[in-house]
């Protein structure tokens, strides 16, 4: 650079010129570059690397070709165990969780006295969130907590949710769909977007109230909706706390999400190269649901701008 | 007013009537559904021992017991752990801040090559599932000796958390671009721009990210659980976790589990209060929410 300055120094003020912004706007990101670097890109492929060998902490890696790989997906059972616990979980929460913040959006967005109040009670749990909101359900649903007494009322003998093989996962489900404030709130800023021109065009042509849902709301949201869902399942299928605090993955396997099953591997068993073929498995599946919740966008997501 | 008119706007308000009336019932539902598990935890960290015992479960504790706090407070060193995860998270904002808003600010106020490409893969690796990345994370801090540390959980997040990023991205994009411009003309370098002129202006985007930030801290379990060992090192949710496992071993104490889910929760609550305005505005800027 100094040479070439004292050589030719007006050709190279120039180049600097027009270098400078961005090398200025890479400095800007440089903290970002970094993270992305070592945090993101390096673990993800030594991740990959891992994955055909043989790790436990001491020495050094050692290569087993596709072992990792047979045996997670022909030998061992709690691999099938857990996806089926993960994929029915998934099931039971987005598809309800979705309805669920998207009514109680419709909710929050009538013009009735009191909503601030109403919107702040129905988004507080999702803030206290983690290992707190788990063991507060872990006594709701005790054998004998308010569920049950609730249940008994109507004369109905309430079952040890946690702790029985087939309301064990209902249960967490049941826990997860009572904690859905930021989708909620999501989908209420979507519907505060919508522009109020054209609710008075469906109204102009004498459409009801339930044509200016189907034929503005609806279509207008769908993004927002469409947003919540990738993002729900892509967080649905990496769940860990809920079922470490409050059922520990039991009873049995009932509760034995991928998540869980993969910290047990990677950090009770400390089988490094094990736990990332499967960690790079279930990558692979959520990659593969979030390219399939695209393609079925296209069927039910209304942009702007289109057709 | 002819009757006929006021008939039409007497059915018209009845009918309005109507709608508010079952609004007010559906949201009593939601509040029910929502708050009344907090009502609860609340209600039984005061009850006795004597009280859970009883069948059916009884609401209203039987006497105003306070005894569950003290008891759970010392059950666990509680004091540490306050302490500690305070200054996790109070390092852990500083870093959020400071460095989302410098990546944000080059991401919606500078022109430079692979800026939109750039953007674009961080968009996207806010959807790499956590668990593809934490192994090798986890040996290479395992490699420099951060393990046992406070350091994996605070460091990372002086190099932007690309949720961070997008929300103050979205917020400078607000701001008009003839400050930028005025600034230069004054003589203002990118820097002077940015520290000077703009993030002054960005104070409730600032806000909003302390927020998420505080809250994602002090309820990230995961993370914690895995490069924490030592009980010296422990935070409030590790130690929320201690009790339970503490209680799930036959000391059949419900209240104490209660009242520390209570004490434990109170400065989430205390700064969902304060900040919630904040919140919200962060959720429409972005269309998410910031976890």
């Amino acid at each position: 650079m100094q040479t070439a300055m004292t050589i030719a120094p007006r050709l190279s003020r120039i180049r600097w010129a027009k270098l400078r912004p961005h090398l200025v706007g890479w400095a800007f990101i440089s903290p970002w570059l970094v993270s992305f670097g070592f945090l993101m890109v390096y673990p993800f492929i030594a991740s990959f690397v891992l994955s055909f060998t043989r790790y436990q902490l001491i020495g050094s890696p050692e290569f087993i070709g596709f072992q990792n790989i047979q045996r997670m997906l022909f030998e061992d059972p709690r691999v099938r165990d857990s996806l089926r616990v993960t994929f029915t979980y998934v099931l039971l929460t987005v598809p309800a969780g979705t309805a669920i913040s998207i009514l109680v959006a419709i909710l929050l967005n009538q013009k009735v006295r009191g909503i601030p109040f109403f919107r702040t009670s129905f988004y507080m749990p999702s803030v206290i969130g983690g290992v707190g909101l788990a063991l507060l359900w872990t006594t709701i649903l005790a054998k004998n907590g308010p569920v049950n007494t609730s249940l008994a009322w109507i004369g109905i003998e309430g079952p040890n949710w946690l702790f029985d093989t087939t309301w064990a996962l209902p249960s967490l489900a049941l826990k997860a769909l009572a904690t859905a404030g930021g989708a909620m709130l999501i989908i209420l800023a979507a519907l505060q977007g919508v522009p109020q021109h054209l609710y008075e065009a469906v109204e102009l042509d004498g459409g009801a109230e339930w044509a200016k849902f189907w034929h503005v709301t609806l279509p207008q949201i769908s993004p927002a909706i469409f947003y919540n869902v990738i993002v729900t399942t892509i967080g649905v299928m990496q769940s860990f706390v809920d079922a470490f605090i409050m059922t520990d993955g039991g009873p049995g396997t009932a509760t034995l999400f991928y998540g869980l099953y993969l910290y047990r591997v990677a950090f009770g068993f400390f089988r490094m190269g094990y736990a990332s073929a499967l960690a790079w498995m279930i990558f692979l599946i959520i990659l593969g649901l979030t390219i399939l919740n695209f393609r079925i966008a296209r069927y039910w997501v209304y942009y702007e701008g289109e057709e | 007013m002819s009757a006929l008119t006021y008939s039409w706007s007497k059915s018209r308000t009845t009918q309005r009537r109507l709608r508010d009336l079952l609004a007010y019932l559906l949201l009593a539902v939601g509040l029910v559904w929502f708050i009344f598990p907090l009502v609860w935890v609340v209600l039984s960290s005061l009850k006795t021992f004597q009280d859970f015992n009883q069948i059916p479960a009884r609401l209203l504790p039987s006497e105003l017991y306070l005894g569950n706090y003290p008891r759970a407070w010392n059950s666990v060193p509680f004091g540490i752990f306050f302490l500690n995860t305070t200054i996790i998270v109070a390092l852990c904002v500083v870093g959020e801040l400071v460095s989302a808003s410098l990546v944000g600010f080059g991401f919606s106020r500078l022109k430079f090559w692979g800026r939109n490409f750039l953007f674009m893969i961080l968009l996207s690796t806010m959807m790499l599932p956590f668990w593809v990345t934490i192994i090798p994370r986890f040996l290479l801090y395992k490699e420099i000796g951060w393990t046992g540390t406070w350091l994996p959980l605070i460091v990372p997040s002086y190099f932007a958390n690309p949720v961070y990023v997008f929300l103050m991205r979205q917020f400078f994009m607000t701001l008009p671009s003839e400050l930028d411009d005025a600034a230069k003309i004054d003589g203002c370098n990118e820097l002077g721009t940015f520290w000077r002129i703009l993030l002054p202006l960005t104070k409730p985007a600032l806000a909003t990210i302390a927020i998420f930030a505080f809250i994602n801290v002090w309820t990230d379990f995961v993370k914690q659980v895995i490069y924490l060992s030592q009980e010296s090192k422990y935070t409030v949710a590790i130690g929320l976790a201690f009790l339970r496992w503490q209680i799930a071993q036959g000391d059949p104490v419900p209240g104490l589990l209660m009242a520390a889910t209570v004490f434990t929760s109170l400065p989430m609550i205390a700064v969902f209060f304060i900040g919630q305005k904040y919140m919200v505005r962060g959720i429409a800027l972005t269309g998410r929410t910031g976890t």
